[in-house]
């Protein structure tokens, strides 16, 4: 029973940190705003009264939403469209983990079992 | 908010203990996902011995039948808050610990996503506390109505009732920002290689867990903001006298409460499926449809909710519904358990006390989950509801499931974090003392259950009285054993025991046993790769 695990080296890309936090951020507002919505949508709804008012409080969260999602796509669409690289595309640790700075030391560092 | 970027040390850990202040401020001040999660393992067993304390008053009143001890108001409180700080202050704090410390070390990453935000998640949890146990001492005494703070009685209490609902505000909040921090940390920080289906089953079940969290804590916050304004601004959401429904509130309470129900046992079958297969030097068996069950469980618990109201006049539609959609549930939780089982199916299985404890999750909790399948049977459950067999489910299930699994991830890990390792005969002596005392305990709770006693109430008719003083005395019992598990704790902490090797575990796969034990102040600052396709594989 063992897995591979190898050590990297090299410095890290500060622009791949700077990516990943604001990933982390995006993530983090993303799952605030969804208890937010769940935390004043309770409320409204039994304020205002009953299910028409639930339903339009949930719609127009979902609607609210994917307007972000759709319009943070487009965005970087257009970023694409004007010449930036295809890491647009990767996920933060993906794009630090592509950095030319980095490499992989495996062979150096050794193997560390599980 | 802050986020961590990766520093770059070429170690896969270093102890330089210069970085980190010493004494309280370290304590206080603290942004190290190890630190933090010691002081929210901490917490969380002060606040076991806490709430423990109250449930040997709730006992000792029913030791014999009759009012001995506390007068039934202070009864009723010594209920509410023992379910509250268990739920809240106790097993959830637990998981979370067990999830600071180790999901990070799971995934290969340096801390958790924000650092800060874990600090201020755990500084949230004492003032919480305090304002549960002070409530104690106010006019008209703390919360009487149960954990689940049913209207018209919590609309009608004093300003003990206001304290409760402002710690649960604050614990909501606590638990949210836990959630964020656990998911981020997962989506984003897994070391290269580290896909999502090669995470151990911990860091899967903890993922799970947190976006239940995301989506329940606030509509609990909403529930008792709602009762907040009904009982001081003038609202009539839940107060009949206005027109309000307080039927609505066991709809918005157990749309949480339900769940919450997952949320406390979901990183518990985490911890199992990491003990059982490491002592039965076997891959975890069907990890992928482990997965899929969890994901299925925390689903299911959304649309299950009613069957904690079979009794409020639901109309039949609803009734069948809620009552098939909750024996749905028990397909995979069957998953799962035959999972542990295939995983030690021909396992060269060797009996430490995490194992012991993990055989013993598993066992109780399956017993526990069976009489849930009773309880989901709504005719059934007419005759049970709010006896003391629901009692007796819930503590099986709570109890011998969640603690259990807890204590077994403690005796797992405490090798890990201390760097000693526990004394084996007194963590066997803890399984076996706590084994038996529980079962002398909530298992006569089924007899009294079924033949009608009514749970809340401190005093009963003389037919109940043997199984009663049974029952007390195995509570006795069960709570003086924990005090076993504080000392055997403690001497790992103070370094008393044999040193730790940095695995302990011949089994042991996962990424916390390539460090040295205890793990050191900083960890995989520069991040491992991960080659392996499958998550304990051979």
């Amino acid at each position: 029973m063992r897995s591979d695990v190898s050590r990297w080296s090299a410095a890290p890309a500060a622009d791949g940190g700077q990516r990943l936090r604001a990933s982390n951020r995006r993530i983090a507002w993303t799952l605030a705003s969804i208890a937010a919505v769940f935390f004043a949508g309770i409320i409204a709804t039994r304020w205002a009264g009953g299910g028409p008012i639930a339903t339009g409080v949930m719609g127009a969260a979902v609607l609210l939403f994917l307007v972000v999602a759709i319009g943070r796509n487009l965005r970087r669409g257009d970023e694409r469209a004007r010449g930036s690289t295809g890491q647009m595309d990767a996920s933060p640790r993906e794009a630090a983990r592509a950095d030319p700075q980095r490499h992989d030391a495996s062979d150096a560092a050794g193997e560390v079992p599980r | 908010m802050s986020s961590i970027a990766h520093d770059h040390a070429p170690e896969l850990g270093h102890d330089d203990h210069a970085h980190h202040p010493s004494g309280i401020a370290r304590w206080l001040t603290t942004t190290n996902h190890k630190d933090i999660g010691t002081m929210y393992l901490w917490f969380s067993f002060a606040m076991f011995l806490v709430g423990g304390t109250m449930a040997m008053v709730i006992r000792a009143e029913l030791f014999q039948p009759g009012l001995q001890i506390v007068n039934p108001e202070f009864f009723n409180s010594m209920t509410t808050l023992h379910g509250l700080i268990m739920v809240f202050g106790a097993i959830m704090p637990a998981a979370v610990g067990f999830a600071n410390w180790m999901i990070p070390m799971m995934i290969g990453a340096p801390d958790m996503a924000f650092a800060r935000m874990n600090n201020w998640s755990f500084w949230l949890l004492p003032p919480a506390a305090i304002l549960l146990v002070t409530s104690l001492f106010v006019p008209g005494g703390a919360a009487a109505a149960g954990w689940t703070l049913y209207p018209p009685l919590t609309v009608q209490a004093g300003m003990g009732m206001d304290l409760t609902i402002f710690a649960v505000h604050i614990l909501g909040a606590s638990s949210i920002m836990g959630s964020i921090n656990i998911i981020t940390t997962i989506l984003n920080l897994r070391a290269p290689g580290m896909t999502l289906m090669r995470m151990p089953l911990f860091c899967w079940t903890w993922l799970i867990t947190a976006y239940l969290l995301i989506a329940v804590m606030p509509v609990l916050a909403g529930a008792v903001t709602m009762l907040l304004t009904d009982r001081h601004f003038g609202t009539s959401f839940f107060n009949a006298a206005g027109g309000g429904d307080p039927v609505l509130f066991q709809h918005i309470f157990w749309f949480f409460g339900h769940p919450e129900v997952y949320i406390i046992i979901l990183p518990a079958f985490g911890i199992v499926s990491q003990i059982i297969p490491t002592f039965s030097r076997k891959p975890l068996f069907g990890y992928a449809s482990m997965v899929y069950a969890t994901a299925g469980i925390a689903i299911l618990s959304f649309i299950v909710w009613a069957h904690h109201m079979f009794t409020t006049g639901l109309p039949t539609a609803g009734l069948l519904f809620y009552m098939y959609a909750t024996m749905l549930i028990a397909v995979p939780t069957g998953v799962k358990v035959f999972n542990w089982l295939a995983t030690m199916w021909r396992g060269a299985m060797t009996f430490e006390a995490p194992m012991l404890f993990a055989l013993g999750f598993l066992f109780l909790f399956t017993m526990g989950g069976f009489t849930g399948l009773v309880c989901a049977i709504m005719p059934v459950d007419v005759q049970l509801q709010d006896t003391y067999y629901v009692v007796a489910h819930f503590h099986y299930v709570m109890v011998a499931g969640t603690l259990f699994a807890f204590f077994g991830g403690a005796y797992y890990w405490i090798p890990k974090w201390s760097g000693t390792m526990y004394n084996e005969t007194l963590g066997k002596v803890h399984f076996w003392s706590s084994l038996i005392s529980f079962n002398v305990a909530f298992f006569p709770m089924h007899f009294l259950g079924l033949a009608g006693m009514p749970r809340r109430i401190p005093d009963y008719a003389q037919q109940f009285a043997d199984w009663n003083m049974v029952s007390s005395i195995g509570a006795f019992w069960f709570g003086a054993t924990q005090l076993l598990f504080l000392y055997s704790m403690i001497r790992c902490a103070a370094g008393i025991g044999p040193k730790a090797p940095a695995k302990p575990w011949e089994g042991a796969d996962t990424l916390e046993w390539t460090l040295p034990s205890p793990a050191p102040y900083h960890t995989f600052e520069t991040p491992p790769r991960i080659r392996h396709p499958v998550p304990g594989a051979h």
